[in-house]
């Protein structure tokens, strides 16, 4: 692009100006308050055009301070230019009321559409037009200030290339999304969660352990109670057993209780009969003693006495058999028997006596008999009583050995008894143990149901604590998935963050590249090695060494500036060269510096239009023999 | 022999118990069961085979004594069961030495144990988990010893951590039926002679589908085997796509819609996907108040189109940023992501400026 007319209608102090200009080299040279600045406000304010500011700060602001003093309507101007052989004119009315711009293909006569005109521009705005083709000089700045404008400068021309995107704007909404996301999904809580995760599965293990315990507690009292049961059962049958002895036992006790209650009333028995033929022994004793037989031998002596005397009446049966004999002598002699009858008188005398004898005989014998038999009689009776005491006696000891032999059974008895109690004694007795065995199973089985019962509850604490942590697992899921959602944004930033320092990098490298070439030109070799780091810090390689920018020369200085820029431009406008717009640029350049940096620019660029109130500039060309338009203004 | 073979019935399991309207589904599971006991009541069959995992958890001795008094209440019913790997027998389990009702066949043996049952001439094999996970293929090799019997395999399991199941191999012992539990989604082999019951009640938002338990008839002649739907509710999927002009209310509305046309009983697993307004957020807690709804996966992509704005942008930090993303052959979620969310910050700045 060149700029090959510009016509100052109304602008400032210009009334229908107008400047031609040429390919190459251009030197405006005036004094101060010529207008140079004022040239220089008009082309960019015919590119980017001028608004006049709003409220206080309108006062002094550019659109103010150009505005013609009178007719402000013809605030405006048009300018020529030649893109690609092809020629424009822009035309355009500053003044806020007329506002015009238009720019006309002046060869086929047609005004460009806007996107005409954003295609000739070619990303040329106002920014990229300060940073590159339009170089004034850092003068007044100090060091530090001008260090910080590089370095801001090569920063904006790194991250955005030629379009600019609010990258600030761009992370901003990131983040925003970012804390969005963060908020919703409570992130800020996953520690707190993990936290709680970690004492839910402690809690976990804990209940498994104790149920654990609890099992292990529960399979002991399973074994003990196995163990009771089987002692239960020998003892139950040894129990059996015993009862059965037991039983046996009492049936002969029983019976031998039966006998000596037998025996006992058998004792007392013969102990009463005892008593009474004793007593009746004494009773016969005494009616014996009565009588005055004390023994058996004064019976006996008693009993023959009376025995002994006879009954017979011994002299009248002499008497009669002397009789009897008599009357038979009588007879005999006086035989036969008839002779008898006649012989009667004798022997009947004897045979009357006889008889007479016999009478007296038989009286005697009664009167006897009835004597003895009435002392027979008392004999009979006491040798009854005799008997009777004999009888009782005899009784007496039988009684006697009866009851001693009772006496005997019955002790007998009561040993056996005492046996029996004694063996029933030594029956080993099992009620006691199965009863401690009773219980202790029971207890245990208490146990055991209420071990399971608090086996049930940790279980279900288990589960409890199992859902717990099935919430927290899908909370962190949740969690987790709002983190991916942030490693994408996270991921974005990087990228971006990436991309832009690509761009920096390339452009940084393409810009040193370029910069150290015109810094070349200009220091006639010095310097030909500018570079700019990742931090943006400038500094020159010297062929000694590396100079960072604060340690140059303030004409070194803004010699790496302006190299900076033509750089920049170089980059930017590829394809299509710009204008170099030089304000006063040259005024900390030494001539020699001067001298090659214009005779460069004459040879290799398309248009340069140099501001000056110098006339060095002009003074060098000459000298250096260049080709040149000067106008004066 | 009529028989009806269910299993992985994870009493005590509560799904979705965060969500309001599940927050009695740990009870719906065990009214399910009960309501399937008095089913056999009124409509008897000879077995009732679960085939493991009957708990979701170790048993709590009063949930055993609840089971067992259920099938007390069908004596003429023999009940074969076994332990399955989430209710395996571990120390101090109340399966241990649980007397259960005289109708039940436990098969609580840590080795095959075959069971006998003399009146249905029925012979019974099986074995109970002692561990969560058994890797020896216990059902793959068993002998089969008296084939005049009806022989019915109760196996549960079939993954690699779960008995795997070599089902040619287990077919050759001469099985006239192979009950099968773990897998949770019912699944017929009749070539085989084998069946995955299904879990009674879906258990996890996984469990997509139809659930019951399989009614069958078995002799020495052959086999007869029918799924029957049993479950209250079953998870059901919903694809949901949203387009940029949508709104909140509006996606909740048109869910609530398809709510209604397939059982508001049932519960839903919501995927949402198509194309959103990029400066639209959708609301998925909305979105879930909209019935059972167990989760929303938002899927939608924001309605840019890269490749166009890849070539607007292509010299500036946009189109640097998007060509990584849209060259590479395929994205992963968070380069996606990525993408969407740096694209959105730098156009929401392009546009600031403009």
């Amino acid at each position: 692009m060149i700029i090959k007319e510009i016509q100052l209608i109304s602008f400032g102090k210009f009334n229908h100006k107008v400047i031609s200009l040429q390919p190459g080299l251009n030197i405006i040279y005036g004094e101060n308050e010529a207008g140079k600045t004022t040239l220089h406000t008009f082309i960019r304010g015919m590119l980017f055009g001028i608004e006049k500011q709003r409220g206080k700060a309108s006062a002094r602001d550019t659109y103010t301070k150009y505005e013609p003093w009178e007719n402000s309507s013809n605030y405006q101007g048009m300018m020529r230019i030649e893109n690609n052989g092809v020629n424009y004119r822009i035309e355009r009315n500053f003044s806020k009321e007329h506002k015009v711009f238009k720019i006309v293909n002046e060869d086929l006569g047609i005004e460009l559409s806007q996107q005409e005109i954003e295609e000739l521009f070619e990303g040329l705005d106002e920014s990229c037009y300060y940073n590159t083709v339009s170089i004034s000089q850092l003068g007044s700045v100090t060091d530090k200030e001008l260090e910080s404008v590089l370095k801001n400068y090569a920063a904006n021309l790194g991250s955005t290339k030629s379009m600019e995107i609010d990258m600030k704007r761009a992370f901003a909404d990131l983040d925003e999304q970012r804390k969005k996301i963060m908020a919703e999904n409570k992130i800020g809580e996953e520690e707190l969660l993990l936290k709680s995760m970690d004492s839910a599965k402690d809690e976990l293990e804990i209940t498994e352990r104790e149920q654990h315990t609890i099992i292990a507690s529960i399979e002991q009292k399973k074994e003990i109670e196995q163990h009771l049961l089987v002692r239960k059962k020998e003892l139950s049958s040894l129990d059996a057993k015993r009862l059965e002895e037991l039983a046996k036992n009492n049936e002969r006790k029983e019976n031998l209780y039966q006998e000596m209650i037998r025996l006992t009333s058998d004792v007392e028995k013969y102990s009463a009969s005892l008593l009474q033929i004793q007593e009746h022994g004494t009773k016969l004793k005494e009616q014996l003693s009565q009588k005055g037989i004390e023994d058996n031998d004064t019976m006996e002596l008693l009993t023959d006495k009376v025995l002994n005397k006879s009954n017979m009446p011994i002299v009248f049966i002499l008497l009669m058999m002397a009789c009897l004999g008599t009357s038979i002598g009588f007879i005999v002699g006086n035989f036969p028997l008839i002779a008898f009858r006649q012989y009667w008188m004798k022997p009947a005398i004897c045979m009357g006596g006889a008889v007479v004898f016999l009478i007296l005989s038989i009286i005697k014998y009664l009167f006897n008999r009835n004597k003895k038999s009435k002392k027979l009689q008392a004999i009979k009776e006491l040798r009854l009583t005799m008997d009777k005491l004999d009888a009782a006696r005899h009784e007496e000891v039988y009684v006697r050995r009866q009851l001693d032999s009772k006496e005997e059974a019955l002790a007998n008895a009561k040993e056996m008894m005492k046996a029996e109690e004694e063996k029933e004694l030594q029956l080993e007795d099992y009620s006691e143990e199965l009863r401690q065995l009773d219980s202790e199973e029971r207890e245990n089985s208490e146990a055991i149901s209420k071990a399971q019962w608090i086996l049930d509850q940790k279980k279900e604490k288990e589960i409890e604590t199992e859902k717990k942590i099935e919430e927290i697992t899908a909370r962190l899921h949740k969690i987790q998935n709002a983190k991916e959602e942030i490693a994408a944004i996270d991921a974005a930033k990087a990228h971006i963050e990436e991309i832009a320092a690509d761009i920096r990098n390339n452009f940084g490298k393409k810009l040193n590249e370029r910069a150290s070439y015109y810094m070349g030109k200009i220091t006639g070799g010095k310097y030909d090695n500018v570079s700019i780091d990742a931090n943006l810090n400038i500094s020159i390689n010297s062929k000694r060494a590396l100079i960072a920018s604060h340690k140059l020369s303030k004409g070194t200085v803004e010699q790496v500036y302006m190299a900076l820029r033509l750089a920049a431009a170089d980059i930017i406008f590829e394809k299509d060269k710009k204008p170099i717009l030089l304000d006063d640029t040259f005024a900390m350049y030494d001539n020699k510096r001067m001298g090659n940096t214009i005779k460069f620019m004459a040879e290799n660029m398309e248009q340069v239009i140099i501001f000056s109130c110098h006339t060095r500039e002009k003074l060098m060309a000459d000298k250096l023999g260049l080709k040149y338009k000067l106008i004066k203004l | 022999m009529r028989f009806i073979h269910t299993g992985d019935i994870h009493l005590g399991a509560t799904p979705e118990s965060k969500r309001k309207w599940a927050v009695n589904r740990g009870d719906e599971i065990w009214n399910t069961f009960e309501r399937l006991i008095k089913k056999i009541k009124i409509e008897p069959v000879e077995m009732l085979i679960i085939a493991g995992d009957l708990f979701h958890r170790q048993p709590l001795l009063r949930e055993i004594k609840e089971v067992d008094y259920l099938f007390s209440t069908i004596p003429d019913t023999k009940v074969v069961l076994c332990a399955g790997n989430h209710d395996a027998i571990k120390k101090g389990s109340f399966y241990h030495d649980f007397k259960w009702s005289d109708n039940v066949i436990f098969l609580g043996d840590r080795e095959i144990e075959s069971v006998e049952i003399p009146e249905l001439n029925v012979c019974v094999h099986g074995l109970s988990y002692y561990q969560t996970e058994i890797t020896d293929a216990m059902y793959d090799h068993i002998i089969v010893n008296k084939p005049e019997q009806i022989n019915i395999l109760v196996a549960h399991g079939g993954d690699e951590k779960h008995i795997p199941i070599n089902k040619k191999k287990v077919a050759m012992s001469g099985f006239d039926y192979v009950a099968m539990g773990h897998i949770h989604k019912p699944e017929i082999d009749e070539k085989y002679k084998m069946a995955y019951c299904g879990s009674l009640e879906p258990i996890d938002a996984n469990d997509i589908g139809e659930r019951g338990y399989i009614y069958g008839e078995v002799d020495k002649k052959g086999l007869d085997l029918e799924f029957v739907l049993f479950a209250k509710r079953i998870y059901k999927e919903i694809n949901f796509t949203v387009t940029p002009t949508v709104t909140n209310m509006e996606i909740r509305h048109r869910i609530q819609d398809i709510l209604k046309e397939q059982g508001e009983d049932n519960m839903y697993r919501v995927t949402l996907n198509g194309y959103r307004d990029p400066d639209f957020d959708i609301k998925i807690s909305d979105i879930e108040e909209a019935g059972n709804i167990v989760s929303v996966q938002d899927e939608t992509v924001p309605d840019y189109d890269f490749e166009e704005l890849y070539e607007d942008n292509r010299d500036n930090i946009l189109g640097m940023f998007i060509e990584r993303y849209i060259t590479s052959p395929e994205m992963t979620p968070l380069q996606r992501k990525t993408l969407y969310y740096g694209t959105k910050a730098l156009l929401d700045a392009m546009e600031d400026r403009l």
